[in-house]
């Protein structure tokens, strides 16, 4: 078993080890680790361990919560206002934030330790962590395949233990698809659960920030060390306490037999029996995993990405271009061509697009009334029968880099199953459960409603006793 | 020409002067050393959200009150988006599906109302100031508060107009949410134009932009008035096109802006980092509940007072002039304070400005004893405008300039025999009085005066003289 948390908590309580030596050690196994991997866009060793000794005094004083001394990493899109915050992109490839996000604020509260910031797709626009302006993250598990996106730095690094966990960001499925193909866990909360005050927007109304851990426990104790209401965010509240006995499961067999690969439903047949020890009760659903939900994604999400991304314009932060430029408007369109790499420009222009004229009511105000008439369906048909909605994360476990899809949507099926909790803000946890014949992590995803966040641990956690799942063990 | 109406309505954006910014916490000020009231939030800076003032929410709810608009239970927000570096986030946090007040309206003297279509929230974007070869960005105003009150187009006169403005401009500032300063832009409205013949539907309107002067605007509406009545009287009304126009002050005409803003496509949708947000009805009613009479209520209550309309309309254009006025009413004769404020102290004021602040060195008190004084008859009007301009001058109480002698009233016995003196005294003026010249008179009430030095009263004197020659 790698690093966990609360393991560690507690050698670090009992001063067995220090959080300096614990530190060190990490930022070590990052320098010789990142050559294969390349998680971590940026390191400062000085920050790190100045962070330690803080953890180590407060261990001394005895006032330490778990997560105190313990190392971890962000995704680079979380600002962090002691190291640059890039998004890997060109356009803040220099870019020191003036703040923090709650986030990163809170986590340093309870004394934990920031190893450096990990690699993802260009402002979390995409599935595999192969386009950012720093270069690919591989995936431990084998170096030729994707470890997915776009918080593939941090999925990547929680499983080759450069981190202990990590905190990345969903906005349709950006922390359990990476998860899933390295094989951790990945939990994206109920939309509003955690602040979104310091990450970078990507899509306002889907993105959530989350943990990805060792365990499922982990990424609890970090989950409720990172949510709750933030002046600094309205859409931030205070998610209630929820428990469910005996559950009951929904699945959606025949769209899942359709959608996964073999290997991926050997899996899946492991996680359904594995409903039978636990004693929970399953019920067929329809879920419609289908193209609905990334239509409804692209149309909705690129339009706001598209919106979001105005601000860079290379007035006042970030990039500008250096060629000569005859007014403002040439300015802003040279600094854009020069620093947005081709799936930002492709989303910016196709979100644009959807918002423009006459397609405002044909395509965007359509979507957002299909979007709501969705979530309302989901209540009334799907959570009357069934607390929890469990699938494959992913239909296929991570495929190889060079591997290539043969159109836009099917580029986006890695994402079908997890897409339906961000457009519809459920909380969904992603759970290493088995090995594909090559050897590669399939995990499984359990959804639950809104505000149940904290039942679906517990659930998770019963599931999790019955994985097959292989760690990597990297020393 | 006169068979062409003209149709106007008005998009006015007024600052509202809560004491911050309507997204941040930052100081809603500005004017001051260049982007010193500015955060990351104002700036607009890579994952920072908005948070919602409450207070704006009040001052915009109060604003919508008092021009008679309903509160919907719910509004939202919406971006609208376009590239300029005044706008750091390139899109401008506003109002468009759901504002936050509906259908009002603001009564003229005449009684006609001029109905609000909506009343909504939005930031303002930061300032530019140009330079021959830089554009300077100052970001201390940008995402301060602003409301834009928008009517149909029921004006029909330039009169209407500035009776129009002139009315909203006291109304909030009577309760207190903007001080509506044209020349510093804290209010500037952009007005839309047409013209059209009775029975036939109305023509194309042209819109002129970010005016910041009531004359400015009057001179801009007949400005197109006539420009669109001589084209359609040409035969050339095609040539009347919906577009934006710029009033030029020098030239006194407007201008066609077309190359940059007809073009624009705003993109406006609901900002994803609002929820709809919920207001209550008790939340509205305890507001309504709150507001300060208005003016249109304050000058119906002058008039019942004896005051006359035209000075009742002076005393409430003004919001610390009706407060004052309100304030030194308490200590005295509410028609004399009226007297002393638009006679003695207006003139002292030259500018709008002045009247408007309204920093004077008397205290309401003061000049309601004073006024007193008057009303009982222990000093004469001709005492108490003598000394009125010291006191504005020099600010110290009515009590330090008036000696015993002033306070001394004369005795009627004494001034019927003054009467019966003048009147021998002056046969000439008398004779020419009876033979119609009536301002002859003066001249006799003036021996009298002269005599008391200014301590008669006037009209009293004038009265009793009277009764002696008739
Ligand atoms: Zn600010």
């Amino acid at each position: 078993m790698p690093h966990s948390l609360i393991n560690l908590a507690t050698q670090l309580q009992r001063k067995e080890i220090s959080s300096v030596e614990l530190t060190t050690e990490y930022l070590n196994k990052i320098k010789k680790q990142n050559k294969k991997t390349n998680s971590y866009i940026f390191t400062n060793e000085e920050v790190s361990l100045n962070q330690a000794k803080k953890a180590d005094e407060i261990i001394k004083k005895g006032s330490p919560s778990v997560l105190t001394g313990i190392p971890m990493s962000l995704k680079d899109n979380i600002m962090t206002i002691d190291m640059p915050t890039t998004a890997a992109s060109k356009m803040l490839a220099k870019y020191i934030p003036s703040y923090s996000a709650t986030v990163y604020t809170k986590l340093l509260n309870n004394g934990a330790v920031l190893l450096g910031k990990t690699n993802l797709d260009e402002f979390a626009m995409g599935s595999s962590t192969l386009n950012g302006y720093f270069g690919e993250t591989s995936n431990p598990y084998d170096t030729d395949k994707i470890a997915g996106g776009s918080s593939g730095g941090s999925a990547a690094s929680v499983a080759e233990d450069t981190s202990i966990y990590s905190l990345g960001s969903d906005t349709g499925g950006s922390i359990r698809q990476p998860a899933s193909y390295c094989g951790v866990v990945g939990f994206k909360p109920t939309y509003g659960a955690v602040s979104r005050n310091g990450l970078i927007a990507l899509a306002s109304s889907f993105d959530q920030i989350g943990p990805i851990a060792k365990n499922v426990e982990d990424a609890r104790i970090v989950f409720n060390v990172i949510k709750g209401k933030d002046e600094f965010d309205m859409t931030a509240f205070e998610i209630p306490r929820t428990t469910r006995q005996n559950p009951v499961i929904g699945i959606d067999e025949d769209s899942i037999q359709k959608i996964a690969d073999k290997d991926t439903l050997k899996v899946f047949e492991k996680a359904i029996n594995a409903c039978k020890k636990l004693g929970y009760k399953t019920v067929k659903i329809n879920s419609k995993y289908d193209d609905l939900y990334i239509k409804l994604y692209f149309v909705l999400a690129y339009a706001e990405m598209a919106s979001n991304m105005g601000r860079y314009t290379g007035i006042g932060f970030g990039y500008h271009t250096k060629s000569s430029y005859i007014d403002t408007d040439d300015f802003i369109r040279k600094t854009r061509s020069e620093a947005f790499g081709d799936d930002v420009k492709t989303r910016v222009m196709f979100g644009n697009y959807m918002l423009s004229g006459d397609n405002m009511k044909k395509y965007y105000y359509k979507a957002l009334k299909i979007r709501h008439d969705l979530i309302e369906d989901y209540y009334l048909n799907i959570f009357n029968k069934c607390d929890f909605i469990l699938s494959p994360t992913t239909p296929t476990a991570a495929p190889r880099k060079d591997h290539k899809y043969s159109s836009v949507e099917e580029g986006s099926l890695p994402n079908i199953f997890a897409l339906p909790a961000n457009l519809i803000g459920l909380p969904s946890i992603t759970i290493p459960f088995g090995m594909s014949s090559e050897n590669m992590p399939i995990g499984i995803m359990l959804s639950g409603k809104k505000n149940f966040d904290n039942a679906l641990f517990t659930v998770a956690k019963n599931f999790e006793q019955y994985s097959e799942h292989k760690s990597l063990d990297i020393k | 020409m006169s068979k062409y109406n003209l149709v106007v309505g008005f998009e006015t954006h007024v600052e509202l002067k809560t004491k911050t910014k309507i997204f941040c916490s930052c100081a809603n000020e500005f004017g001051g050393e260049p982007n010193t009231n500015c955060c990351p939030i104002c700036l607009g800076e890579p994952g920072t959200l908005p948070q919602l003032n409450k207070e704006v929410v009040k001052y915009a709810i109060k604003a919508g009150l008092s021009l008679n608009c309903k509160i919907p239970q719910e509004m939202s927000m919406d971006r609208k988006h376009y590239f300029y570096p005044d706008l750091g986030k390139s899109y401008q946090t506003t109002q468009s599906s759901r504002p936050i007040c509906l259908e009002g309206y603001l009564t003229l003297d005449s009684g006609k109302k001029i109905r609000i279509n909506h009343i909504h929230i939005e930031e303002d974007a930061s300032k530019l100031v140009h330079d021959s070869k830089n554009i300077y960005i100052d970001n201390n105003r940008g995402s301060t508060p602003l409301i834009e009150i928008v009517t149909e187009p029921d004006i029909s006169s330039v009169e209407e107009a500035r009776e129009y403005i002139e009315k909203l401009q006291a109304i909030l500032r009577h309760i207190d949410v903007s001080d509506c300063k044209m020349q510093e832009g804290s209010m500037r409205c952009d007005v839309n134009i047409s013209v059209h013949k009775e029975g036939e539907p109305l023509g194309t309107r042209t819109e002129i932009k970010n005016m910041n002067s009531i004359s400015f605007i009057e001179k801009a509406i007949s400005y197109e008035y006539d420009r669109h009545v001589d084209l359609i009287e040409n035969g050339q009304k095609d040539q009347i096109i919906q577009e934006t126009r710029r009033y030029d002050e020098k030239t006194d005409s407007t201008e066609s802006m077309r190359e940059k803003e007809d073009a624009q496509d705003y993109r406006y949708f609901p900002d994803p980092n609002f929820f709809v947000l919920k207001i209550e009805p008790s939340f509205v009613e305890n507001l309504r509940k709150m507001l300060p009479k208005l003016p249109s209520e304050i000058k119906a209550e002058l008039i019942e007072d004896g005051i006359d309309e035209k000075a009742a309309d002076l005393l409430t254009k003004y919001k610390n002039v009706s407060d004052f006025y309100l304030e030194a009413k308490k200590y005295g004769d509410n028609k004399i304070i009226a007297t002393y404020i638009l006679g003695e102290i207006f003139r002292s004021m030259e500018t709008e400005e002045e009247k408007e602040n309204f920093d004077i060195k008397i205290t309401a008190e003061d000049l309601g004893k004073l006024s007193l004084l008057q009303k009982e008859n222990k000093i004469t009007a001709h005492i108490a405008y003598s000394i009125l301009p010291k006191m504005l001058k020099e600010g110290r109480p009515h009590t330090a300039y008036l000696t015993k002698e002033d306070l001394v009233s004369v005795d009627n016995t004494e001034v019927d025999k003054l009467c019966k003196e003048a009147v021998d005294a002056m046969p000439q003026a008398v004779k020419d009085y009876k033979a119609g010249k009536e301002k002859a008179i003066k001249a006799v009430v003036g021996y009298v005066m002269r005599a008391t030095k200014g301590k008669a009263n006037p009209s009293y004197t004038e009265q009793k003289i009277l009764e002696l020659i008739q």
